[in-house]
């Protein structure tokens, strides 16, 4: 007896949600060719609507922004089980890194890969790039630091909890400008168009940049902790 | 000049092919890691190819640079970890 | 005129040495003269192509960026051969059996002693 309700209930929510999905689905605007309808659109009166110099970034976290936090949210599902099943303890069996040769290099090299990263991070409405790409960067130098320094080294620079943080913070920050979106201007994520400066400048475009930075560190962080608890009982040989 | 630019296409395109096929066909693990790495490389000349920049930045730095480190620490556990 | 040829000259010398390396890394025996190959000839060759690229360019923040990515080809090419090399010869990989001269694992025997303690 139980058991049938626990499963009715079950094969209800799935139809219901299926019916959900096709009402969602019959939504969606029919596919007119490549050169009307949506693109065209974007093409023409983006640049208008968002200020942003860079159409796919306008698209990513103006029009689409909703998706940007699904991905966003895909990324933690994936770090949280990554984190759930390889870690077992905090502190690492770290090796001594490569040679001195190799780590003056890389503490020559390592500021301008940062400074890179936030370039195409802060540029990412000027120029191609944005938060993902910029974030992947920034996860560049966890790694550099875990294989070339030893992990032990990157435990002491940037623990796990100060990553967890940036994550979390980068979270807040996407999701607190959508929650002043709805705000200000009436809709979930919406572009403050109080913010726009000249096209072209730095702080140009709404909220976008902010958008940016916020998805970058959460992208930068949580790949950083995904590798660093990859990495943490392996590479106990000194090369 | 289109001439060329087709021609250069089709090249990186059968050098695609071959990468993937010598991807799956070899049995060590390091050179298909390697060779996923060269087709990472090979598709954002593509990108790039089709003026598509956003696409290319994103391949080369997640597919030629990230998941080759995230590979090959995978590897390295493989190989040298006690699994306890 | 004379910029386009300088350019495409600088172009094709990098090619020509891009191409040298290839046949060194074919035609070499083992993996310190491949590593050889790719590290002095590489090297020279993609900065070679940068420096064209900057001088087809020949627009100041344009070109200053090129040969800012040739600067950090000079860095880092002979840094990886380096950690590749010293990676591959702590490995064991390929080495001769006999010396005329080796002064490297003279220098590694402490470092061998160390490590092998240690774990």
């Amino acid at each position: 007896m139980h058991k049938y309700l626990k499963k009715t209930l079950v094969i209800s929510v799935f139809i219901l949600t299926a019916i959900a999905l096709y009402e969602n689905f019959l939504l969606v605007p029919e596919y007119t060719g490549l050169r009307t309808g949506v693109s065209d659109y974007i093409i023409s009166s983006g640049l208008s609507d968002t200020g942003s110099l860079n159409l796919i970034t306008a698209v990513l976290y103006d029009y689409r922004a909703f998706d940007s936090l699904g991905e966003s949210t895909v990324i933690f599902g994936a770090v949280s089980g990554i984190v759930l099943i390889l870690s077992r303890k905090m502190l690492p069996v770290s090796s001594r890194g490569l040679s001195f040769i190799v780590k003056r290099t890389f503490g020559l090299v390592t500021p301008f890969i940062a400074l890179f990263s936030l370039y195409v991070i802060t540029h990412g409405h000027l120029s191609p790039g944005g938060g993902f790409q910029g974030g992947v960067i920034l996860a560049v130098i966890s790694i550099i630091f875990s294989i070339v320094y030893g992990s032990a080294f990157d435990y002491r620079r940037y623990s796990p909890q100060v990553k967890t943080a940036m994550e979390t913070m980068g979270a807040f920050t996407f999701l607190g400008l959508g929650v002043v979106g709805i705000l200000m201007e009436g809709f979930f994520l919406k572009n403050l168009g109080f913010l726009t400066a000249r096209t072209g400048t730095l702080i140009s475009a709404g909220s976008i940049p902010y958008v940016n930075f916020g998805v970058g560190i959460k992208v930068g962080a949580g790949l950083a902790i995904i590798f660093y608890s990859m990495i943490q009982k392996t590479f106990k040989e000194d090369f | 000049m289109m001439t060329a630019t087709v021609v250069l296409e089709n090249l990186l395109l059968i050098f695609l092919v071959l990468c993937a096929v010598m991807s799956v066909r070899f049995e060590e693990e390091l050179i298909s890691i390697i060779f996923l790495s060269t087709f990472s490389i090979v598709l954002t000349a593509l990108y790039l190819l089709h003026r598509a920049a956003d696409v290319a930045l994103a391949e080369a730095v997640i597919g030629a640079g990230l998941s080759t480190a995230i590979f090959m620490s995978a590897i390295s556990q493989i190989r040298h970890g006690d699994s306890d | 005129m004379i910029r386009l040829i300088i350019a495409y000259f600088l172009m094709f010398s990098g090619a020509g040495f891009a191409l040298i390396t290839v046949i060194g890394l074919l035609r070499f025996p083992d993996v310190y003269t491949r590593i050889h190959a790719g590290a002095v000839v590489l090297t020279i060759s993609a900065v070679l192509v940068t420096l064209g690229t900057a001088v087809y360019v020949w627009e100041f923040f344009l070109s200053a960026k090129i040969i800012l990515i040739g600067v950090f080809f000079l860095f880092s090419n002979p840094m990886a051969t380096h950690a590749i090399a010293r990676a591959s010869y702590h490995r064991e990989v390929a080495l001769p059996k006999e010396y005329a001269i080796d002064a490297y694992s003279e220098y590694l025997g402490r470092d061998y002693d160390d490590s092998n303690s240690s774990s």
